[in-house]
């Protein structure tokens, strides 16, 4: 075995030392701290999800609020035929609506009004029969306004969102141009830091951080995270947005049935999970460099009085100093 | 320089570590506008395939991938989308779904050197032609001659024709096959009135040309909303006469926005809901699982177009695509067995059908 000078040993025990030390000091950092960044962005990304549905659901229900005076007119007797200067007004001037119809409780449609522009004749649009649509039924079963998925709308032939109310045998709804809805949620999902997704109760793209890409025509239902918010179930800890793996989170609408997926970065692409890395790193070559800068000056500080010995015993010999 | 053989080891071991890249498959179809209900049921029908492949494993090993592309019902952007389909390096495309679409795509995809399968385009002037273009569905001349049979049988002599400009390729195609098939028969096409969907002409007027003409049987060559729109009026108008109409419009959709204004509806259509067979019934299942939707016949004939396409993958081994897709057939169908021709053309069953109680039953 290789015999090493005292000091060299000593600068070595104590450089070592204080490697030791920082590693262990590191390692217990990153094994606490990290899988608790992690904890936290999943939880930052269902608390995002949460917010953009209270505010989305908020403007939504603006919308909404603009058949609730309709719906109680319908509901006084023989007040049906009356009511067309009031859907009139209301697609003219509330904006939102492309086309608002009243059906009877047979589902055949007594009133019509389009919005302006609009190449549809309503008089042409009277006698349809909505008995059949999935939208009418579930507002013939509901007491609570009803909105529908992404669906292909019979008055404008467009893809559409309906929201349906009732009043007695009356049924009132109002369609709104997906454009629209985009439109409300992305003014919400702009302001989120994170990368979102909206999907309607089928899967179905509405609105999110991927407009222009392919993704935005496909069906989302196989992805872990939507499947498990179709099924009600805890999301798995990461997903797949952007090309990016992130830590999901997800909330859906009440009113809507709709997904709010949001994606908080995970990894090193995560400020806090990057910043703890790095300051573990920089500590530990902070270490490194102090222990190397002092280990040997340090060492010939413990060595001094052994040197002292040693020159001392050579005294006898004539070799002093 | 002096070799390491370990780095080589090591070099090979995280190669084989590393995932197969995945196999990118195209589809191409409108999934916006008048047309998205078609659209949807196709791309939904690609998916199923594409699942049950890569549940298989894949092809090769290799997982496939559909890189979903929407047409708008536009010709710049149908160019634009295939353009760039093949620039991101798929090795084929599912669609179009409209003869009009296929008139501008087909052409682009022959030029980049893309094979083309079709679940549901079918005008006559893609037939017999030795190109990269195929298709899953028999060709109009088929399904207007069973058709005009199906008419003649039930007593229809005299029918009147309205049909959709904005899809001229089929419409006029399936117009003029049907009237060929029908007069040879002894009927007489009495008016034939053109429109164009999506335009301020009203469906009053068309309607009341048909009526003008005092036929005893409508045949609306339209999509599925116009085909409600255009029954609606009829009726409105006093017009009780049999309604006939074509594949375009048999969609699941027109039972929806329909309801009972299209009860009697008569449509010929390669597509039998009622099918009973383990395979179809595995395939509603996961559908309406997956999509929480019913399948339509596009849905079916997407699934089987995209099935034999990775199937001739599978089999392809030295050989172009084009030659594998013509040589690995017959194909199991999830309704029936099908094969194509030399040319890429496929002749499928067609049933006739006609809506009871807000469903299609076969009744021919």
């Amino acid at each position: 075995m290789r015999a090493w000078r005292l000091r060299t040993s000593l600068i070595l025990l104590l450089a070592l030392t204080t490697l030791v030390a920082a590693i262990i000091v590191g390692a217990a950092i990153l094994t606490i701290r990290l899988p608790q960044i992690q904890q936290e962005a999943s939880a930052r990304a269902k608390e995002s999800a949460t917010q953009l549905v209270q505010l989305t659901e908020y403007f939504i229900g603006g919308i909404e609020a603009q058949l609730v005076p309709l719906a109680h007119l319908a509901a006084q007797p023989g007040a049906l035929t009356s009511l067309q200067p009031h859907l009139d007004a209301l697609v003219r001037q509330g904006g939102s609506f492309e086309a608002i119809y009243i059906a009877n409780g047979d589902g055949l449609t007594k009133a019509v009004a389009l919005a302006p522009g609009h190449h549809g004749k309503p008089s042409e649009l009277l006698g349809a029969d909505l008995s059949a649509k999935t939208l009418y039924r579930a507002v013939r079963q509901s007491a609570q306004p009803v909105w529908s998925d992404k669906y292909l709308s019979i008055i404008s032939g467009e893809l559409a969102f309906g929201v349906g109310l009732h009043a007695g045998d009356i049924i009132i709804i109002g369609e709104v141009r997906t454009q629209r809805i985009v439109d409300i949620v992305q003014a919400f999902t702009a302001q989120t830091q994170y990368p979102v997704i909206v999907l309607d109760s089928r899967a179905e793209w509405i609105a999110g951080d991927r407009e222009g890409n392919g993704e935005t025509h496909i069906n989302w239902a196989d992805r872990p995270t939507i499947h498990a918010a179709l099924a009600g179930e805890s999301p798995p800890p990461t997903m797949s947005i952007a090309g990016r793996t992130m830590h999901s989170g997800y909330a859906l609408s009440p009113r809507l049935g709709w997904i709010f997926a949001t994606g908080v970065p995970g990894g090193m692409a995560n400020p806090a999970y990057r910043n703890t890395v790095i300051f573990v790193i920089f500590s530990l070559f902070g270490a490194i460099a102090v222990g190397l800068l002092l280990a040997p000056l340090w060492a010939a500080r413990m060595l001094r009085p052994i040197n002292l010995f040693s020159s001392v015993g050579r005294c006898p010999t004539g070799r002093c100093g | 320089m002096k070799t390491r053989p370990w780095l080589f080891a090591l070099l090979l071991t995280l190669t084989a570590c590393a995932p197969p890249e995945p196999l990118k498959l195209g589809f191409l179809a409108g999934l916006s506008g008048r047309g998205a209900d078609l659209g949807t049921a196709g791309r939904n029908g690609a998916l199923l395939a594409v699942d049950a492949v890569n549940a298989q494993g894949g092809i090769h090993g290799r997982p496939v991938e559909l890189l979903v592309r929407d047409n708008e019902q536009s010709a710049e952007t149908t160019v634009a989308a295939v353009e760039k389909l093949a620039a991101d390096g798929v090795v084929a495309i599912i669609g179009p779904l409209l003869s009009s679409v296929a008139q501008t795509a087909v052409p682009v995809a022959d030029k980049l050197g893309l094979v083309m399968v079709s679940p549901s385009v079918t005008a006559s002037e893609f037939a017999n032609k030795d190109d990269l273009f195929f298709r899953v569905a028999s060709t109009t001349s088929d399904n207007t001659r069973r058709s005009a049979e199906a008419q003649y049988a039930r007593g229809l002599r005299r029918i009147a024709i309205a049909y959709d400009l904005s899809n001229r390729a089929y419409t006029t195609d399936w117009k003029n096959e049907f009237r060929q098939a029908f007069e040879q028969l002894g009927g007489q096409i009495v008016a034939t009135v053109e429109f164009t969907s999506g335009q301020d002409t009203g469906y009053a007027d068309v309607v009341r040309q048909l009526g003008q003409a005092r036929p005893d049987g409508l045949l609306l060559i339209a999509n599925a909303i116009d085909t409600v729109h255009l029954i609606r009026q009829a009726r409105n108008q006093g017009l009780a006469q049999p309604v006939i109409g074509v594949t375009w419009a048999a969609t699941e959709q027109l039972l929806e926005l329909g309801g009972r204004t299209i009860e009697g509806f008569n449509v010929t259509q390669f597509f039998n809901r009622e099918d009973s067979s383990p395979r179809y019934v595995a395939f509603r299942e996961a559908y309406r699982t997956r999509f929480r939707q019913e399948p339509g016949f596009v849905s079916v004939t997407s699934y089987d177009a995209t099935r034999a396409t990775l199937e001739a993958l599978q089999r392809q081994g030295k050989q172009s695509l084009k030659q594998a897709l013509l040589a690995s057939g017959p194909y199991q169908g999830l309704q029936d067995e099908w094969n194509f021709d030399r040319f890429g053309d496929a002749r499928r069953r067609a049933y006739v059908t006609e809506v009871r109680n807000g469903r299609f039953v076969v009744t021919d």
